[in-house]
């Protein structure tokens, strides 16, 4: 099953790199480069990090260094495509100045990169990005003017993260609970169903985020535009 | 403790699927709320237009009602008066100045009507900006314009307070071209011989009843739109409005409408 959904997860991976380098190669997505970067790091890292896990070599490092830039390129795509008027970007500049704090904080205490999964700072991106989806979602029903929400991109650039993240929320909490319960060979389960969770969570994230691309061609072929 | 760490792993699957399910209600209800905030604009634009339409129409209507009264004014009024007068000036004998005195008098007092008619004819072409007065100055004017004919009895009740005017911006219009309707109605199919006319404001509801003695007719709601006497666009106004029409009549037994509209 794990091994199903990987290659779905996969799939959608590569789908979203095909449309962000050749369909959008004449059109304009806001932030597009840092899509792109986003993708092509997020497969290597998977890649790198399936070979690491399989070689048994530790591989918290790449994790640890991918997390910080995916959540700098998550702000950054965030704050170039919600639009002014749901009035985000000020929490971006915010987010980010917690989240490095935080980072630092961690780093510092753990004397490196190495050994140890940055926790804390992982926990504050799912709060943060849960806590950007209500704030759009609650700025969107009060939008004078309505916007159809299933065509819109930037609502399903929004879903994407908010439902990984709101899913996620309570295995990012315990995970490193779980890995110690793994690691002293008590309740073997977990790990495996948590791990079929978090790849069917990177799903959605994918699924949505595939689905706003498509809902941004569209509507750039179509030449409207929402929020206006 | 291996019970314990299932048990722990277990609540936390739980909490994740119910998590997973909350984030899923809240995709959803978010995406159905868009849709009917959507829909109910779309409707509102709808409504709007038609709104629009139906002022444009009645606009129309109203000036082509008013221009007709105002041919039909001048023709029978106005113009006999002028021909009266034209009559009473050609017979005049210079030769006979007592009867020339009196005929120039005459002539003179001719005139004097023809101006006046003129004047309330000149009141009645203001149409739209009688509005600016309230509507039930707007509708007086109207009564009174139709009280000057001899052909019918008309007794008016007038229970509006001064300077009333519905709220809806277009409404005012609208039932003043309600009245120009029923009373048209009356002249050209009734035979009437009394009308009545009933202006008043009964729990924040605008009441019109127009009513006559005439020969009434067979009226089939159903199949009001080819009765040619234009019910079908007095409902749609009321619609728009928000207020009912409720028409009683009966072969040889007169005709009663009765109008209520919100007045907010």
């Amino acid at each position: 099953m794990v091994g199903t959904l990987v290659y779905i997860e996969l799939l959608l991976l590569l789908v979203g790199i095909y449309y962000l380098f050749l369909k959008f190669k004449n059109f304009n997505l806001p932030g597009l480069i840092f899509f792109k970067i986003l993708y092509v790091l997020t497969f290597f890292t998977e890649i790198l990090g399936k070979i690491t896990a399989q070689h048994h070599i530790h591989n918290e490092y790449i994790y640890n260094v991918f997390v910080a830039i995916e959540f700098v390129l998550l702000v950054i795509i965030m704050d170039k495509n919600i639009p002014a008027k749901l009035q985000w970007h000020k929490w971006s500049k915010i987010g980010l100045f917690i989240f490095f704090a935080l980072y630092m904080a961690e780093i510092l205490y753990h004397k490196g990169i190495m050994d140890s999964f940055v926790f804390f700072s992982h926990t504050f991106i799912s709060f943060y990005f849960i806590v950007l989806g209500f704030v759009y979602y609650y700025r969107l029903i009060q939008l004078e003017i309505a916007v159809q929400a299933k065509n819109d991109y930037v609502f399903w650039l929004v879903t994407g993260i908010f439902l990984y993240q709101f899913a996620s929320f309570f295995i990012n909490l315990f995970f490193s609970y779980i890995v110690q319960l793994y690691l002293s060979d008590h309740a073997n389960w977990g790990i495996s169903v948590i791990t079929i969770l978090r790849v069917l969570f990177n799903v959605f994230f994918y699924s949505a985020w595939l689905y706003a691309f498509i809902c941004k061609y569209r509507e750039t072929i179509s030449s409207s535009s929402f929020y206006v | 403790m291996q019970v314990s760490g299932n048990y722990i792993i277990f609540i936390i699957l739980c909490l994740t699927a119910v998590f997973l399910l909350v984030a899923f209600y809240i995709v959803v209800q978010v995406i159905n709320y868009a849709r009917k905030k959507k829909k109910y604009e779309a409707e509102k634009n709808e409504m709007n237009q038609l709104f629009e339409e139906q002022l444009v129409q009645t606009k129309l209507e109203v000036q082509e009602q008013t221009l007709q009264n105002f041919a039909a004014d001048l023709h029978d009024n106005i113009g006999q008066l002028l021909s009266l007068t034209n009559v009473t000036l050609a017979s005049v004998n210079v030769n006979d100045a007592a009867k020339t005195a009196s005929k120039i008098s005459s002539a003179q007092e001719l005139i004097k009507r023809a101006i006046k008619e003129i004047r309330i004819l000149a009141k009645l072409h203001q149409g739209e900006s009688l509005m600016e007065n309230g509507l039930s100055d707007a509708i007086s004017q109207e009564v009174q314009w139709f009280q000057r004919n001899a052909y019918f009895k008309v007794e008016f009740k007038n229970n509006l307070p001064d300077n009333f005017t519905l709220s809806h911006p277009y409404a005012n219009l609208f039932v003043y071209r309600l009245l120009q309707e029923c009373l048209s109605n009356i002249v050209r199919h009734a035979d009437a011989t009394e009308i009545f006319i009933f202006l008043g404001v009964k729990d924040d509801y605008f009441t019109m009843e127009i009513s006559d003695n005439g020969k009434g007719f067979r009226y089939n709601e159903s199949n009001f739109q080819s009765n040619g006497m234009g019910i079908n666009n007095m409902q749609k106004r009321i619609q728009l409005l928000n207020g009912t029409m409720r028409i009683m009549t009966a072969e040889k037994k007169g005709t009663r409408i009765l109008f209520n509209i919100p007045c907010n």
